[in-house]
């Protein structure tokens, strides 16, 4: 494993993520000076939190879908131009991704915990709900993960952060309802003793972790090579070089071939304002076409056709032209 | 010790609708190699294997010495990639990329991509997203070409390029064959641009290379002859007749192994040899692969 290349490219994923790093502290640090200044109120507690767990979960999802964003966004081979093996660039991405997301999640977490302990209308009971949800997030971020870099797929990346979001959701509820946690939430004295916390993160993080470790040993087997033709973005697409007219058809990239799950127009759209269009997979698509008329101007020029003012050497020849391809292929010579 | 940069042999790669067949190339060092085919034919694969970007199913891969794709990290150590398809940070600007870059490879030469700049007039204040397409490759090429690179991969750089920007391109690559030691690797659907700067030449068809040969040979062999018939007459027996073309009195003979002596040869059966045509590259390319074609339906 060569350490200087993956410090390279880990230190690149921090420079690009650099802006939403920022962004997103920013924000978390407003919303906890907001909610201080509300002076513990409980709806601006609760909201408080709903906004913090909403900026992790969020950053968890865009930092940790870089991988997939690098193969979108056509950059990986830049990355793979360099002397790097697969194992190193997956590392780099894994490690760089959590590195990243953990930074922020430390910080966030920190300044959550700090407000409450320094700010004293806050009930320091609620620091063992906080910390298990902060778990949580950092569990669930890392099967992201370890999903983005094991599918490199845009759709199972969305998908597992959804789940992962609602399972949170759940995860919370739950907690929240029992009695070690719940009751002892709005108390002024943390309550650590209880083993049900740990009993509950060790459930909810073992679930994930089955998950997460069969996605890394596929991972590991399935890194030997790279998956380099995007299912969303066909290159060159050869539909496009049989489109006459068409002279570098290499450059146009064919998007979006999911064509049940896909942004398409509809035809006759009064008979299909449905909100949710369940059963109804229209594969026919409409098609824009932006052009004037004019320059749809089409003749059509076949095989056999009739040739005028042909002089006839001999009476069995129907005709006497033929046609010498010369050097300049557009200039036949007769 | 070898002087190939490069050696495929019998590499064969399986897709569900395509297949990469028994490839076989060699290129010397300091060589340079046109890689001629039409969409689909199987030159990005082949390109993506060379850099060990993907597995062959079989066969080997050497590049610089180096067995790929398992040492593909260090054989890119002295190897740069451009290919049209690649992409760089749209949000940071070029000098971002030169420092990346010139961070990993201890041989970037800055005073050469400083010279690039110039030629290619590019900003490096400006961000990757604001560059145009030619400007976009420009800015790759220029990245790859200050590492100082022992072999250039090139897939159809100049794809998608103005006339001007192409000129450009191709200039500085002709620049960069003055290195004799610096063998180059480039694909393209445009056979002008291969004919102005190969020594080698290889055509590849459907997942099959169907020729490979230098450049001179290949433009020495193809002729179109064309000849007019007497009546009664037939046409004489000649190698490497590849299509015959034209009218039944004035036939057109495109052949493949052309020699001074075919003409001799059709005098002598009274047929009279109106012009010998020399064929320009994209004519041989699109004979050759026409002919293939044709050749497997049969």
């Amino acid at each position: 494993m060569n350490t200087f290349i993956v410090t390279r490219l880990i230190l690149k994923d921090w420079y690009l993520n650099r802006p939403l790093f920022v962004a997103a502290l920013f924000t978390g640090l407003l919303t906890l000076g907001a909610v201080s200044a509300a002076k513990g109120t409980q709806i601006a507690v609760i909201l408080g939190v709903i906004v913090l767990a909403t900026i992790l979960i969020g950053m968890g999802a865009v930092i940790m879908s870089s991988m997939v964003n690098e193969r979108r966004q056509q950059t990986l081979p830049f990355v793979m131009s360099l002397p790097v093996s697969y194992l190193e660039y997956t590392t780099s991405k894994l490690a760089g991704s959590l590195l990243i997301f953990f930074v922020l999640w430390l910080a966030l977490l920190s300044g959550m915990i700090a407000t409450i302990l320094v700010t004293p209308w806050f009930p320091h009971g609620l620091i063992p709900f906080i910390v298990i949800m902060a778990v949580e997030i950092l569990v669930t971020t890392s099967l992201i993960a370890a999903v983005s870099v094991t599918t490199e797929s845009q759709g199972w990346t969305i998908g597992v952060t959804q789940v992962g979001g609602l399972a949170l959701n759940a995860v919370g509820f739950s907690i929240a309802r029992m009695p070690s946690i719940g009751h002892t939430m709005s108390g002024p004295t943390i309550q650590w003793s209880s083993a049900s916390i740990f009993k509950t993160i060790s459930r909810t993080a073992s679930g994930k972790s089955a998950l997460l470790i069969p996605s890394v040993s596929l991972l590991l087997r399935s890194r030997c090579q790279i998956q380099m033709s995007d299912p969303d973005i066909r290159l060159g697409g050869k539909l496009a070089a049989r489109v006459p007219g068409i002279q570098h058809p290499a450059r146009l990239n064919n998007h979006q071939f999911h064509f049940v799950f896909r942004k398409r127009f509809v035809l006759h759209a009064p008979g299909h304002d449905e909100h949710l269009a369940w059963a109804q997979m229209h594969l026919a698509v409409a098609e824009v076409d932006a052009q004037l008329a004019l320059h749809d101007e089409k003749c059509l020029v076949r095989l056999r056709m009739v040739v005028p003012d042909e002089v006839a050497y001999e009476l069995r020849e129907l005709e006497l032209v033929v046609v010498h391809l010369r050097n300049h292929f557009r200039r036949p010579s007769l | 010790m070898t002087d190939l940069a490069v050696q495929f042999a019998g590499v064969t790669k399986k897709y569900p609708h395509f297949a990469l067949t028994d490839i076989d190339l060699e290129l010397s060092t300091g060589g340079i190699m046109g890689f001629v085919g039409a969409n689909g034919a199987g030159k990005s694969t082949t390109i993506r294997i060379l850099m060990g970007l993907v597995h062959q199913d079989c066969g080997t891969v050497d590049v610089l010495g180096h067995a790929m794709p398992m040492q593909q990290a260090v054989a890119k150590r002295d190897v740069g990639f451009v290919s049209e398809d690649m992409r760089l940070y749209g949000p940071l600007t070029l000098a971002w990329h030169m420092n990346f870059v010139r961070s990993i490879y201890p041989g970037w030469d800055q005073r050469y991509a400083e010279d690039l700049l110039r030629r290619f007039d590019l900003k490096v204040e400006q961000k990757i997203k604001g560059l145009s397409h030619g400007q976009r490759v420009k800015a790759a090429l220029l990245l790859a070409l200050a590492r100082r690179p022992r072999l250039l991969v090139l897939d159809e750089p100049t794809t998608g390029l103005d006339p001007v920007a192409r000129r450009e391109v191709l200039s500085e690559l002709m620049a960069v064959l003055a290195d004799e030691e610096r063998t180059i690797f480039f694909s393209s659907q445009n056979t002008l641009d291969v004919e102005q700067i190969s020594d080698q030449i290889t055509f590849i068809d459907r997942g099959r290379i169907i020729e490979s040969a230098n450049k001179e040979s290949f433009l020495d062999r193809w002729r179109r002859i064309r000849l007019m018939l007497p009546p009664n007459a037939v046409l004489p027996r000649l190698p490497g007749i590849v299509e015959v073309g034209g009218s039944a009195r004035l036939p057109v003979l495109t052949v493949s192994r052309f020699e001074p002596a075919m003409v001799a040869a059709c005098q002598d059966a009274g047929v009279a040899v109106q012009a010998v045509d020399a064929m320009t590259l994209e004519e041989i390319f699109i004979v050759n692969v026409q002919n293939r074609r044709e050749r497997e339906v049969a």
